[in-house]
Order: C-alpha cells, then structure tokens, then sequence
C-alpha cells in the first residue's frame, strides 16, 4: 500500500472510530437530553398543574384577585375580579392597571380619590395596602394589596377585592337589630316600671313610633262621648299636639274604627288607596292640613281582659314604609303596654284601697289614742272615785268596828253598829268589785299564782258569809272530797271568786233555805258547785248571767241590790285561771246552782308557798295587841282619819304624833324620831309620795330609815308598786282595818327596833 | 436602511520576524512576548484602519496553526498524527495523543485579553472545533483512557474555551469547522460528517440560545498555501449537516467556489430563520485583491437568494491559518478586508436605495 493510502486509511480509522464514539456520546447525551426532557415535562406538568389548582385556587375564591408586574402591567386576575367591576374580559387584556383602574373608577362613589389612592400605591410603593371602597351603586369592596416579592426582589403587587356588601348589610341589619332590641328591652323596662298611665302610655307611644319608622305615632284612648263614638288623642310622638288638637275628636271611621274594635292591626303601603278610606263626610280623608299620611300602621290595645284599652296608629308621608317586622314589633309593644296598663290600673286601684285604708288606719289610730286617754281617764277618775268613797267608809267602818267592840250589851246598839259596818263593807265591795271590773277588762289584774288548797279557800269564804246566812236563818253546809288536791291559783281572788257565789246564793235564797257547797274532783278538774234552794234563774236569762252589769231584774225596784259585776268578775278570774264557770237552774223558784271548774295543779311542781297573810276572815276574833313602846307618826290630811288611827293606835297603847301636811310629818319626823311613820298619800301641795322620798334622803341619824305605812285610800296594784318604790315598806288600803293596822305597825316597829314578833 | 454585516475570519499572516523567532523556541516562551504584542498591536491598528467593523487580533500567538493551537507542545501530544493533503500537494500533519486525559494547554480566550488591550473595535474571536480535535485520538485505543472519556474531556475543554471568551466579552466566538467538507471527501457515506456535525451539537448544547445567538461556525475547503484540502468535495453534501449546527451564525466560504449561484440556492434551501449567514466575499487564496465593487456585485448576488436580514459578509478563510504561512502578505490581507467592507457597504447602499 502506498504511504498515502496508508495514511487515508488511517485517517479514515481514526474517523470512523471516532464517529461511533461520537455517536455513543450522542447516545448518551440524547438519554440525557431525554431524561431531562422527561423530568423536564414532569416538572412542566406539575408546574402546569401546579398552575391549575393555582388558577382553580384563584377562581374559587370569592375574592377578585389581580396581580400586575412591576410596570403595573396586568399578568393575573380571576373571574371574580372582573364579575366585581363587572367588566369584559377585553378590559384587562388591553390596558395596565391604570387603565382598569380609569375604567372603574365611574364606579365608584369618589372616583377621583379612588384614582388618587392608586397613584399614591403606585408612587410610595408601600408593602401592603387596605382601603375600603364604596360604590355609587350601594356595594362595598375592601380592596387589600400586597407587594410580591420574588427571591427578595419586588416583581409587582397582587390586588385583592372582596364584596363586603351583604357583610356590611348584616352589620346594618345587625346594629339595627340590636338597636330596636336594645329600643324594646329599654321599652319592656320602662313602662313596666310605670306606674302613671299617662307617663306610661307616652313612653309606649314615643317607643313605638321609633321602632315602626313612622314620622309621627299616637295612642288614642276609648272614650266615647254623648253620640257615642268619639275618641280622645291621649298621647303623641313625633307631632306636636297642636297638629291634631285643632281638628277636633277623630271620628269612628271605617279606617280608624276596626282598630277600636279590637280586630287587628291595619297595616296599609298606601292608606289612601284603601277602600275604607275617604268613605265618611265630610272630610272624606283627612280634614285639610292634616299632617300628610300615606303609609297607615294601626294596633288595637287590648287588655287581658278582652277589653279594648286602645289603639296605636302610625303614620308617614312616604308610601310602603312599614314592613311586617315593624308591625310584629308595634304588636308586640302593644301586648307589653296592654299588661303595663292593666298594671298602672291595678296599681292605682290598689293605691287608692291602700290611701283609704291608711286614711283608716289614721282615723282608727286617732280613736285608739282617744279611747287610752279616755281610758286613761277612767283609770284615773276611779282611782279618785274609788279614794274619795273609801276615804269616808274608812272613818265609817272603823268606828263602827270600834264600837261594835266595846259595846256593852245594848242589842240595838250592836244591831244598829253591826248594819252600819256591814253596809260599809257593802259599800267597800262594791268599790272593790267596781275596780276589779275595770282592771280585768284593761288586763291589768295580776295573779299571785301559788299552791293553793281550795278546801283552806272554801273555808274563808264560807266563815266570810256565814254572818249574812245566819242572819237570814239560810242553812249552808259545805261539803269537801279530801282527794280533790290543790289547784295553781291565787287565793285571795279564789276565794273572792267563792265568796262571790256563796253571797249571791245567801242574796237569792229565801230565810229558811239552803246553800250548800262542794268541792270534788272530776278527772283532771276540780269543780266548786255552789248550790242554792233560792229564787232560780229564767232560762232565758242563763246565758246572759255572767255578762257585766246584767241582773235579772234591772227595775228600780228590783229587790236585789248590787252592780251586777260579781258573776262577771267571778268569771273572768276563773277564766284566768285557765278554768270555767257554768250555772244551771231548773227554772224560777227551783234554785241554781254555779260551777267552778279549775285544772289540778301537775304533779311534779315547785314546793308549795303558802300565801303569807292566808285567807282574810271577817270579821276576825279580836285580838289584842300591844303596841306600848312604839311611837308612830301619822301624817294626813283629813282630820276624821288621823283621828281614828289615833284612836285605834292608842288604844293599842301606842305613842301616836299626828301631822296634817307632808312638810308638818317631815319636821316631826326629825324631832320626835318616831319608831313607825303611817303617811297618807293623796294630801294637797306636797303627797305622800314626796315625803318619803324626802324622809329615804335623810340619813339614819336623821330618821332616813324610819319603816313607813302608806295608808291609802289609792288602792289599785299600781298605787301599791308606786307607794313600795317611793320608799314605804307596807302599803295599807283604806277602809282601814284596825287590826290590821296594828299588826303591820306592829310588825314595822318590831322589825326596826328589835321589838317583839307579832303575828301578821 | 439596509445594513450588512461584516466580519472576518480570523488570521492574518504574521510578521516574518515573529515567524523566524517562534520558529527557534516554544512558541510560549515568555521572551517571545513583546515580539508577539507588536505583531497584535499592529494587526489590531491596521485592521480597524479596514473599517471593517469587527476585527480579530490576526492570530498572532496561534500556534502552529488554527487547528492545534491548544494543544501544542502538551508532552501526550506525538508529531506523528494523520496528515491532511493539500491541493499544492503538501500535507500538514497532525499530532497524535498518546495517553490521557486529555487537556487544552492554551485557551484562545487568552488571546483575546491581550486584543482587548489595543483594540477600539468588537473582537471575534475564532476556536477550533471540537470535531476537528477529536481526530487527535488515534485509530488504536489508548490504554487506560477511553475513546469516550477522551470525546467527554473534549467537549468539556471546547466548552471551557469558548465560555471563557464568551465571559471576556468577545462579539463573537467562532468555531472553525473546515473538516467539514473533509468528512465527506474522507467518508463519502456521510457518517463522519454526522458524527462531527452530533460532536458539535453536543458542544452547542452545553450553552444557552442567548449564548448560542454569539457562536457562529466558519466552514471552508481548507486554505493554506493558496491551495486547499477539500475544496473538490460538493458544498450540497454538506451544507444541508452543517445547518443543523445550534448556532446562530455560519461564516461559509463563497468567494472562491466555482457556482456560487448554486451553492446560494443550497444555503437558501436549508438555512433556518433564526440563522444568519455570512458568505466569503473575498478569497484569501487568490491572489487578486478584489475590488469594493467585485465584492458589492458577489454581495447583491447574494442578496438575490438570501435575505438581507439574514445576510452577513466575510473573508472565505484566514489569511494564514497556519503561522508559517507566507504567501499572502499582511498588505493583501488588509487590502482584501478593505475591499470586502467597502463592497458590503456599497451593496447595501444600492439594497437600500433599491427598497
């Protein structure tokens, strides 16, 4: 082969090996190349869904979205955008964001600050932007846009635009909303806590007309007059009175009087196109210059009765302007008026029966004061009555007393004596009984309550009217059961209880009869029967025996004497014993017999106390007691009683000194320093209460301790206290009892000077 | 105003001092400098005094030619490579690799930092073609370094270069691919050709269309010596391959073909509209300097077949692909220049006077 062959062969190996390498590396950069390709179209089909749920993302918001580069040219937008500004799609195509910004601008309600605000965005750039858009048609856009940054660098701004119109719309609805609940609930307070009907039918009228959107409301009150359908203006809003008043009463037309009638609300867009309206003369509609009306809004108000209080009418010059929600709210207003009605009304009722009773109340109070003082009074009158009747009976009935003992045996003279004496304690009783009367019935009486053995009470009282019996020649027996036990009670008013019956039983029984009585036990109670063969009682009269001043027989003539209080006084203190008294007689002629029933006392109780003084017996024995030693001070101003203590106290062999003043007893008192001091207590400029109190301020050395009497003719409980707290240690009752009196000057003196113990 | 570009190919005969200096020692030695700095300088001067409006810095430190430059006097480069037969009957041989891996020891971005230093005008810059070097791998493997790992070494060198000078700022970075028509004198099937053309690509596509639209691809028979070495090779063989190459630009010699007028429909047929052709309106080997108005005539000849738009003008070859190519002066090589601007010029004055 020749060299240049060779060398062409060569050349050709060389090529040709290197083209199948070449075209390995072709190979392998063709895989490459489609690899690349296929991991390229992957990421384009990614990028290209990934732009779809984008575009899909972007279409499925409700927000219009625009994105504009950084020459403000638009490369993005939504349908929403241009369903927004309602714009072809043509408009976006064409022009940058200025030119769609120029496009809707007309749009807006300012357009040239809209297009102001874009050209601030475009000129500063900012990195967001809000602003709220208001279009000339009533819509809302908030518009929002955000500076795109791309790897830090700014490549443009996305523009976003959202309908805020229904939002906005609902915030209305909803501010409304709460503003006419805020309106009701202010309403339901208020004329629930109104109680002044005309107040309250204001508050109800000025609410409703705002809550309805009427240029004017009125409440028009049912009130008819002579022709029988007239309604009176009541209340008013959003008017002034005047615009109605000289029109006179609106009449009962067709329109207004359905509503009178309680039939329903009338609601009407239009009043004057309704059939009822213009139908009765002469007006034939409104009267002229009435306030225009065109939309009408009427509700009858009705009370929970049924009846038919009013109506609320509404009225605005405008057509169409209340919506079925206002008349439901105007329907409401009226159900709560209606019941704040009948509450005003209740209310007023009410007040007026609480101003009458509290007018009442006033005159009854006015009474009662009266009737205490009057009370008062009496209280005081008897009080003076039962001293000015006592004073005297105390001179008469201890002379008598006096003489009775020293008589000597001249029977007409002791007979005389024993008449005198008997009619004065007559007369004491009837005194007594008359106090008693007065305190039972002020409740004034007290009870020293004890352990008190009937049989011991029984037994004075029979010993107390033994001397009437006798004298009337009256059998009178008593008959005792040992088992009938001890009752709680006071002795002293029981036995005046007893004392009581047996009296009026030797009072109604004829000389010869008999009086028995008896004391058992009857289960738990303990019963007293006074029995007596005398004149008996009218059945007719039984039920009136025990009442107060009651007598069979109330003539002048009558041939019993008395007040007719003992029955009921003997009643009254059983009954305050917690026990009953009955009576029970046959008839006229047959007798009667009364019974005292008393619980027995419990079983377990406190020690008996044996009351101190025990049971009064008249007339006593006489016994002699020696009052040599003592002297005593008598002060009182009646002549005839300071000489019978004298006489009584001397002839017990006392020292008597007498003083007529309180002054005079004070004096003595600090000179002759006597062992007892005996005071009355109603004398004239200073009483016997002053004395003591000035004697209790002197001391001892001075007499300041000197034991004290107050022997008064002021008897009641409460002059007894007043005497004790004054500062006297025995408060005696006048008429006196001489050996009381001597026993209690006896028993002082002792107690002071250490003299001798002498029974009470 | 119609406007035609214009450009040149590249080399200019050196100065026969540097020729006679390179010829004693490495071409790289550094005492050569100032010897090669004079000869840029001064090709630089008289080429902008051409009017040409981009100029190149003559070749001057390409060395030994424009097909080795990168690779001369690496140690795994052998002398005795396959040799290209020229019409005048010399060859010029290529070296041979002898082991791997395969590395460019001069980058012909380094030219360009010494241009830009004197020049006031764009500089193009020419690169040989990865197809070309790839003949350097020789027809019997080399252990241990694979044909493969050398083609990737390759594009991987190529694609250095040209980034480099893109970097640089160089107006346009061409790629000479003048064994083109060589491919098919030496494989008439065609597959050689398609295998630099894919070679080529492969480089291509390591770059991007902007990067792309500033690399053009030279094509010419070859010219060294006033002869070529493939000029009897049918243009229509290649030119159809040569416009799948991905740049934007192809620089295709014109002048010295015998038809042009065919050759014009060929390009016409198979250029692509975002392609630009640059046709030789001047031809280095011949010895005639063309007047301005020969070139405006070969210029609105190809007016008639190509549009204006996609028109350029250049030289057909270097002057002197090879540095120790002497026989076409550096006078005549400016002189040809001058003519091929001037001729455009005037062409484009009567295209746009034509309109």
């Amino acid at each position: 082969m020749a060299p240049d062959e060779e060398e062409e062969r060569l050349l050709r190996s060389v090529a040709l090996q290197n083209a199948q390498s070449i075209l390995a590396a072709r190979q392998r950069a063709e895989q490459d190349v489609l690899r690349t390709k296929e991991a390229l179209e992957t990421r384009t089909a990614e990028l290209a869904q990934s732009l779809a749920r984008m575009r899909a993302t972007l279409e499925s918001t409700t927000d219009g979205i625009l994105v504009v580069d950084r020459t403000d040219a638009v490369t993005h937008f939504n349908e929403q955008f241009l369903r927004l500004w309602r714009l072809p799609r043509e408009a976006l195509e064409q022009g940058g964001h200025r030119t769609v910004a120029d496009l809707v601008s007309r749009q807006l309600a300012d357009p040239a600050g809209f297009v102001a605000r874009i050209d601030e965005i475009a000129r500063t750039s900012p990195p967001e932007t809000y602003d709220l858009l208001v279009l000339a048609d009533g819509r809302a856009f908030e518009r929002f846009s955000k500076r795109q940054m791309v790897d830090e660098r700014d490549v443009g701004r996305v523009w976003t635009l959202r309908d805020i119109t229904e939002r906005r719309r609902a915030e209305d609805a909803l501010r409304d909303e709460t503003r006419i609940l805020e309106l009701l609930n202010q309403t339901g307070t208020t004329i629930a806590s109104m109680l002044d009907i005309q107040a309250l039918l204001q508050a109800i009228t000025d609410a409703a007309t705002q809550l309805s959107g009427a240029e004017f409301g009125a409440f028009f009150y049912t009130a008819t007059d002579s022709t029988g359908d007239v309604f009176q203006l009541f209340t008013l809003s959003g008017a002034p009175r005047e615009a109605f008043e000289r029109f006179g009463h609106p009449r009962a037309t067709p329109v207004f009087a359905p509503t009178f009638r309680g039939e329903g609300p009338i609601r009407s867009d239009d009043i004057t196109l309704d059939p009822r309206y213009g139908q009765r003369a002469p007006h034939h509609g409104k009267p002229p210059g009435h306030l225009p009306v065109r939309s009408y809004l009427a509700v009858p108000v009705t009370s929970r009765s049924g009846a038919v209080i009013g109506g609320l009418f509404f009225g605005h010059a405008r057509t169409g302007i209340f919506t079925d929600r206002a008349e439901r709210l105007v329907v409401g207003v009226a159900a709560q008026a209606s019941v704040a009605i009948d509450n005003a009304r209740l209310y007023d009722d009410v007040k007026r029966a609480a101003d009458e009773r509290a007018q009442m109340l006033d005159t009854e109070r006015g009474i009662r004061i009266e009737l205490e003082r009057v009370g008062l009074m009496k209280d005081e009158f008897l009080a003076t009555l039962s001293h000015e009747l006592r004073t005297p009976l105390n001179a008469v009935l201890g002379w008598s007393e006096l003489l009775l003992e020293q008589s000597t045996g001249d029977a007409e003279l002791t007979q005389g004596l024993e008449t005198i004496a008997r009619n004065a304690r007559a007369q004491a009783q009837l005194i007594e009984d008359l106090l008693d009367m007065n305190r039972i019935i002020s409740g004034k009486i007290r009870l020293d309550v004890q352990r008190t053995d009937l049989s011991t009470v029984i037994d004075a009282a029979v010993e107390a009217v033994r001397p009437s019996a006798e004298a009337k020649g009256i059998r009178l027996r008593k008959i005792i059961d040992p088992m009938a036990g001890p009752v709680s009670g006071d002795p002293n008013r029981l036995q005046q209880v007893v004392w009581n019956l047996l009296s009026n039983a030797v009072k109604f029984t004829p000389k010869g009869g008999k009086v028995d009585v008896l004391l058992e036990r009857v289960n738990s109670h303990v019963e007293i029967a006074v029995h007596d063969s005398g004149t008996g009682i009218d059945p007719s009269f039984l039920p009136h025996v025990f009442e107060r001043f009651r007598q069979a027989d109330a003539s002048i003539t009558r041939s019993a004497g008395g007040l007719g209080l003992g029955l009921s006084i003997a009643k009254q203190l059983v009954e305050l014993h917690g026990g009953s008294i009955r009576v029970e007689s046959p008839g006229e002629g047959q007798g009667a017999t009364f019974v005292v029933s008393l619980p027995l006392q419990a079983l377990r109780e406190a020690p008996s106390r044996q009351h101190p003084t025990g049971v009064k017996a008249r007339p006593a024995a006489p016994i002699e007691i020696d009052l040599s030693g003592i002297k005593v001070l008598v002060v009182d101003d009646e002549k005839d009683a300071r000489e019978l203590v004298k006489h009584v106290l001397t002839r017990s062999k006392a020292q008597v000194v007498s003083a007529s003043t309180a002054d005079e007893g004070f004096a003595l008192l600090q000179s002759e320093r006597p062992d007892v001091l005996l005071s009355d207590i109603g004398m004239p400029i200073k009483d016997g209460y002053q004395l003591m109190r000035e004697v209790r301020s002197l001391p001892e050395s001075r007499g300041g301790k000197t034991p004290a009497i107050a022997l008064t003719a002021f008897a009641r409980s409460e002059d007894r206290t007043k005497a004790m707290l004054a500062g006297y240690q025995l408060h005696l009752a006048k008429p006196l009892e001489p050996r009381e009196l001597v026993a209690a000057i006896r028993s002082l003196a002792g107690r002071a000077g250490g003299a001798p113990d002498a029974p009470h | 105003m119609v406007t035609i570009p214009t450009e040149p190919i590249g080399s200019i005969p050196r100065p026969e001092a540097l020729i006679a200096a390179v010829a004693t020692r490495d071409h790289m030695d550094p005492s050569l400098d100032a010897l090669y700095d004079a000869a840029i300088r001064d090709t630089i001067e008289r080429f902008e005094a051409t009017g040409s409006p981009v100029i190149t810095d003559g070749e001057q430190r390409k060395y030994h030619n424009f097909w080795t430059y990168c690779v001369h006097g690496l140690p795994n480069m052998a002398p005795d490579g396959f040799k290209i037969p020229f019409t005048a009957g010399h060859v010029r041989r290529m070296p041979r690799l002898t082991q791997g891996p395969f590395r460019y020891r001069v980058r012909a971005d380094s030219y360009l930092d010494v241009a830009q230093r004197y020049a006031h005008l764009p500089i193009k810059q020419a690169v040989i073609s990865p197809s070309a070097l790839s003949l350097l791998y020789p027809a019997e493997a080399i252990p241990g370094y694979s044909r493969e790992q050398f083609v990737e070494d390759l594009l991987a060198e190529h694609e250095t270069e040209v980034r480099r000078c893109l970097e640089k700022g160089a107006h346009k970075v061409q790629i000479d691919f003048t064994e083109g028509r060589l491919a098919i004198k030496i494989d008439p099937t065609g597959e050689l050709l398609t295998s630099f053309i894919d070679l080529n690509n492969l480089a291509l596509s390591r770059f991007s269309a902007d990067e792309r639209a500033r690399l053009a691809v030279h094509t010419c028979p070859g010219g060294d010596r006033d002869s070529t070495h493939s000029a009897d090779v049918d243009y229509a063989e290649l030119l159809p391959s040569l416009f799948q190459l991905k740049v934007g630009s192809f620089c295709i010699a014109l002048a010295g073909e015998k038809d042009r007028i065919r050759i014009l429909k060929i390009i016409r047929q198979h250029l692509k509209p975002d392609q630009r052709v640059f046709v030789g309106v001047v031809a280095p080997i011949d010895p005639h300097v063309e007047t301005p108005e020969e070139v405006r005539d070969r210029v609105l000849e190809a007016a008639a077949y190509i549009p204006v738009s996609q028109l350029g003008t250049t030289d057909d070859c270097g002057f002197s692909p090879f540095s120790d190519d002497t026989s076409t002066s550096r006078d005549t090589a400016f002189a040809k220049i001058r003519a091929r601007v001037l001729g455009t010029e005037m062409a484009a004055k009567v295209l746009t006077a034509a309109r």
